[in-house]
């Protein structure tokens, strides 16, 4: 018999298609202009995604990347089972427009919203009134500095982590692009914002968060909010700990002097609780970020059979804590610029001390 | 709220929609599939996973699908636990990695018992695993994901500190493969082996061989130091550490991405060698 979830899945999964136009997609519903959300990384996980699209009704296909010079113009025509763009073919099937969105690719999905018609807003205005007062949107609080920098704190009393971004008109509508990290506005990641409406005391903007488009209010906060900046920030916020590349082994990354300088910084820390009979495996995780500082620290405890068990805290947490005094991270990298891994560290533990440290 | 649900659903979505592979599949759909059907399906879902990335739900969820399909292969217990372990989800991987040495010990010892040594440093597990392989074929010598099972027993010994065993099981290998063919570091293993029993005059004949068949072998060169300087021969012992830091500012010495290689040598070993000369 089927179950709740069984027949919400039905639900799920049918409603996008039928929202969809029947039977396969065709010129008239690409036509128009598309703003890039994101891509389907795995289950939840969206980076984003920032060109903008445009198909003309004339057979021209725009492209453009947020924040970079002059779009990209090629010849594309509909056949009867494939979108052809210049020299390459997309299969039509692997195209569908859902409600405003379009969806591209069977596999990593791209996700596309129909910009807004909203035009004429005046770049230079929004940017003054973004400068002049710290915003409120959902939980997080922002400060527009005139520099190009934004600090966002994701709730009041949190630290703020620092981010660029600048504004950008493209055929008439208005776009924050957020990029960049607390070291480097170039960093590679970025993220569009259409701005729909704008006055002194609320911006109104369509972007990608989440797992979804939608529209959000950016609320004037009628006092500055003061905020410290973060102690660790991720350089790259879209890290994910599933991914080959977002992991240590790929790009290198290492401690200073190697398990020789991690063993001895235990020796010299570590004390083993007296009269301790706990064994097996405590592996702390935690991702050393581009500047090679580590942090997001989380804790496996294990038996010597590879189960979930509980250490004593006077083991667990020492060794803990003494990982997170570990200092001398070597960032790993990425055709010779600095990133965020994932790293960790497993600790053999019998009778409370610590015999082995690796991989 | 409405975006947790809707994130939630999606996922739900997702996973059933793998594991069934199609629209309105469920595990009792799976179970009621022909023979002829289900191997469709394998082949389909075989085609699928490859388009996601090792260590991808999505790839995971079709594995799980796969072996719903297929309960008695053991390659799909392995290939999904791969990525677990490269992440230090051991709790997850080992219990996929028992299955399959289970189903087909001689498919999954291959890399399972290599496993066991280099990522999960589980020496007891590694040589009983190691043996268990090993004697499937009896007078052959076999090989354990490319390397020689008596060499890889030999690490696993030299670890838990059974040095006479290690010292046995790389002569062992060397006398397989003969010198010119063994891989070199049974040498400097053998010669680390001897070093802690304190015969550091028969670890030595070890690092000179490492060194004739590679001369830039980093770690026979730090090694033999060490060994000259237990036997006091300190002004030779930092001939060779020199030379052993020199490789290593060249950022010459075995290593590995995923883990660090046993005894690996790092230039703060060498300051810490020297202070002591």
């Amino acid at each position: 018999m089927p179950s709740v979830w069984h027949l919400l899945s039905y639900l799920v999964v049918l409603l996008p298609l039928s929202c969809g136009k029947s039977g396969l997609i065709n010129q008239q519903a690409v036509e128009g202009l598309w703003m890039g959300g994101a891509y389907q990384l795995d289950l939840g996980e969206y980076p984003p995604f920032t060109k903008i699209l445009e198909f003309t009704n004339d057979g021209q296909f725009i492209e453009k990347r947020a924040g970079e010079g002059q779009p990209d113009t090629f010849d594309y025509d509909f056949r009867e089972y494939s979108l052809h763009i210049d020299t390459f073919e997309y299969k039509l099937f692997d195209l569908k427009r859902v409600g405003e969105e379009l969806h591209w690719g069977k596999h990593f999905t791209r996700y596309y919203q129909k910009i807004h018609p909203a035009t004429d807003l005046d770049a230079g205005q929004v940017a003054i009134w973004l400068q002049q007062k710290n915003w409120q949107l959902g939980p997080s609080i922002f400060q527009f500095t005139q520099d190009g920098q934004f600090w966002e704190a994701t709730a009041e009393g949190d630290f703020c982590r620092q981010y660029c971004y600048s504004l950008e008109t493209y055929k008439g509508h208005l776009f924050i692009i957020k990029k960049g990290n607390h070291l480097n506005c170039n960093y590679y990641i970025q993220y569009l914002e259409q701005v729909i409406e704008a006055n002194a005391s609320e911006i109104i903007v369509i972007r990608w968060q989440g797992n979804g488009f939608e529209t959000v209010r950016y609320q004037a906060l009628s006092k500055n909010v003061p905020c410290s900046s973060a102690p660790f920030q991720l350089c790259n916020k879209y890290l994910y700990v599933n991914y080959p590349k977002h992991r240590y082994y790929y790009k290198g990354t290492v401690y200073q002097g190697g398990l020789y300088q991690i063993n001895k910084f235990f020796r010299e820390r570590y004390r083993a609780p007296k009269d301790s009979d706990e064994s097996g495996l405590i592996r702390v995780r935690f991702i050393v970020n581009c500047e090679g500082k580590a942090g997001r620290f989380e804790i496996l405890e294990l038996n010597n059979d590879y189960e979930v068990k509980q250490f004593d805290s006077a083991i667990s947490q020492q060794i803990l804590d003494i990982t997170k005094d570990l200092q001398d991270w070597i960032p790993g990298r990425d055709n010779g610029m600095a990133i965020d891994t994932y790293k960790y560290l497993t600790f053999k533990i019998k009778n409370g001390a610590i015999v082995e440290i690796f991989p | 709220m409405v975006r947790s649900l809707k994130s939630f659903l999606e996922k739900l979505t997702i996973l059933l929609w793998i594991g069934a592979a199609m629209l309105g599949c469920d595990t009792e759909y799976l179970n009621r599939l022909t023979p002829s059907e289900e191997k469709v399906k394998t082949n389909q879902l075989e085609a699928d996973r490859r388009m996601y990335y090792q260590g991808s739900q999505i790839r995971q969820a079709i594995f799980d699908t796969l072996i719903m399909l297929n309960p008695e292969t053991e390659y799909y217990y392995r290939q999904k636990s791969i990525a677990h372990t490269k992440i230090g989800d051991y709790h997850i991987a080992f219990p996929l990695l028992e299955k399959s040495a289970e189903l087909d010990p001689k498919e999954s010892l291959y890399y399972y018992s290599w496993l066991l040594l280099y990522l999960y440093r589980d020496y007891e597990r590694a040589l009983e695993r190691l043996q268990q392989y090993d004697d499937l074929t009896p007078n052959q010598m076999d090989v354990a994901w490319g390397e020689n099972v008596d060499y890889l027993k030999g690490l696993a010994h030299k670890q838990l500190g059974n040095y006479p065993e290690a010292i046995r099981a790389f002569t062992k290998a060397i006398e397989e493969e003969g010198a010119q063919n063994v891989d070199l570091y049974a040498f400097v293993y053998r010669g680390i082996a001897y070093a802690q029993m304190a015969d550091h005059r028969e670890a030595i004949l070890d690092f000179d061989q490492a060194i004739q068949l590679y001369q830039k072998c980093t770690m026979a060169y730090y090694y033999k130091a060490v060994s000259l300087a237990a036997l006091g021969q300190r002004e030779k012992a930092s001939t060779f550490f020199t030379k052993a830091e020199e490789l290593l500012r060249q950022g010459i010495k075995k290593t590995d991405p995923y883990v660090e290689v046993f005894d690996e040598v790092h230039l703060e070993m060498i300051e810490d060698q020297r202070k002591n000369l």
